[in-house]
């Protein structure tokens, strides 16, 4: 079985944006997947919310990934968790379904959300963490907070 | 730890199941077990046909059991999904459909029927000798069913049981594998189809005696025990549906053989998901107990097992080669979106054209975080 990771938005932001103070580790972390999913070993997934939320490099930078459509179920199902855990927010809804939908156990994110709800999240490198509350630079912060999550919860929004 | 480190480290570990973290956000699909009880249930509906009329063989009966199938796999899922199985049932049945037409094709241009000159490639492999003829002289006693006389007849009935059941599973459970291992599987096919209209080729059976409607003498006798070892352990009415299927299935379609095909298609396409080294060992003999089986019974010479298993090399080299290429154009684009200068003022030029761009940048705003 093939390694599967998911793209989130903060990862795309982080990697699009030079001036993200996680733009460097992104890409490296971004470069090892992109080998992976070359020698055919790893399978990258993300959804079109993603990719329309972050404009058109996104997209030609997310074509290894296979996009999950935010069809009418996806939006649903991402509305109805959103619904019973209030503090998830529908980007990381849908991002929660589409992995427990096609058994992706690792994302690829710069929201510490997902480490601490025990989900193996990437990168892993020395020196370059997963973001918490307190500990990003502000530019990181406005792609965390601001542009990506924001984007794809426009997209979802019904 | 290196980034490479990290990155093998994640992607060696066993896990693909659902992870706890996840699950606890998102509720398993309420509608998993309604499919789970109905696939059980025709599971068990196709044991008792099994043991009752015996194996579902015509193409047509294939293609209705497993619509049924999956059909009832797809309870519950969304509509985009049902779009989808629709599209590909109708390429399956297309695709089984041509295969049952080699025969009226194969009758109606009239290619001449290969004999002798199949049966000589076998004699310069084997330096002079009948590989079919030479087995069953050694090893088939008419009087005496014996334990490899069961394991052929096993072995040679999972060609209609074992491809079909990975078709199904792989739709079910992954849809991008299954268009990998059916685009292997069609060109198979598709090439075996050809074959077997403008190269017909009398299998040993037939060249060394044949049936009532079928007598050539290319060859000493040879048994057709095929079914035998069914009836062995009991399974007469299994035995009957297959002869029935048999009486109107392409009788020279032998050129090359599908059965070796198929069973070594299988079993390289789920080689790499099999780490316990028994396992490969079992799916290693797997083919090669199926070629044995096959010149045993007299229904291929070896060379019809050579071919199949040639082109179901060719079939996985092709389409390796293929969609390697597709992987490598991908990610060279992705590498480039992002080797691209960029300059964030161009970011949010770019992004202030679209609608979605524009809720970016005010929302950042309203977030009270200035753009750098």
């Amino acid at each position: 079985m093939k390694r599967r990771v998911f793209i989130d938005s903060s990862f795309v932001a982080a990697l699009l944006d030079q001036l993200d103070g996680h733009h460097e580790g992104a890409r490296v972390v971004f470069d090892e997947l992109v080998g992976e999913y070359e020698r055919g070993v790893t399978l990258l997934y993300s959804h079109s919310g993603v990719v329309a939320g972050l404009g058109g490099r996104a997209g030609s930078a997310l074509r290894v990934c296979e996009i999950v459509r935010l069809r009418r179920w996806l939006t649903r199902a991402a509305s109805r968790v959103e619904r019973r855990h209030g503090q998830l927010g529908r980007d990381r809804a849908a991002a929660l379904v589409v992995m427990r939908r096609w058994r992706i156990v690792e994302i690829a994110s710069y929201d510490s959300f997902f480490l601490e709800h025990g989900i193996r999240t990437l990168p892993i490198l020395p020196g370059e963490a997963v973001v918490g509350n307190n500990n990003s630079s502000p530019s990181a912060k406005r792609s965390r907070n601001g542009s990506a999550r924001s984007a794809t919860n426009a997209m979802l929004a019904p | 730890m290196s980034t490479t480190a990290s990155l093998e480290r994640t992607a060696t570990d066993p896990e693909h199941r659902t992870c706890p973290g996840v699950a606890a956000f998102v509720p398993a699909d309420r509608w998993r077990l309604v499919r789970l009880v109905l696939v059980a249930l025709y599971a068990a509906g196709y044991v008792y046909w099994f043991r009752r009329n015996g194996i579902i063989i015509d193409r047509i009966s294939v293609v209705l059991s497993v619509t049924i199938l999956l059909v009832l796999g797809h309870v519950g899922r969304p509509w985009y999904r049902w779009r989808r199985l629709a599209l590909d049932l109708v390429l399956y049945s297309a695709m089984w459909l041509a295969y049952e037409e080699t025969r009226g094709a194969a009758d109606r241009l009239g290619f001449p029927l290969q004999v002798e000159s199949v049966r000589n490639i076998d004699r310069v492999l084997f330096l002079g000798t009948d590989p079919p003829v030479w087995l069953q002289r050694r090893f088939y006693s008419p009087d005496v069913v014996r334990w490899y006389d069961v394991v052929a007849s096993v072995v040679y009935y999972t060609h209609f049981v074992l491809p079909v059941a990975a078709i199904v599973v792989l739709w079910l459970s992954n849809r991008l594998e299954w268009a990998r291992f059916m685009r292997r599987l069609a060109t198979v096919l598709v090439v075996a189809c050809v074959s077997f209209v403008v190269v017909p080729t009398a299998p040993p059976w037939m060249a060394g005696g044949g049936d009532r409607r079928n007598r050539l003498d290319a060859l000493p006798p040879v048994a057709r025990p095929t079914g035998r070892g069914w009836r062995h352990l009991g399974l007469e009415s299994f035995v009957h549906a297959w002869e029935t299927g048999r009486d109107w299935a392409n009788p020279v379609a032998a050129m090359p053989s599908l059965h070796a095909a198929f069973s070594l298609l299988v079993v390289v396409f789920f080689f790499p998901w099999v780490r316990a080294w028994w396992w490969r060992a079992v799916l290693l003999a797997f083919p090669l107990a199926m070629g044995v089986a096959l010149v045993y019974l007299g229904e291929h010479y070896v060379v019809d097992v050579l071919a199949g298993w040639v082109l179901v090399s060719l079939s996985f080299v092709l389409w390796g080669w293929i969609e390697r290429r597709g992987r490598l154009r991908r990610a060279a684009i992705s590498r480039s979106a992002l080797a691209l200068d960029f300059d964030d003022s161009c970011h949010i030029e770019a992004c202030a054209q679209t609608d979605t761009c524009a809720q970016i940048e005010s929302s950042a705003d309203r977030s009270g975080v200035a753009p750098s």
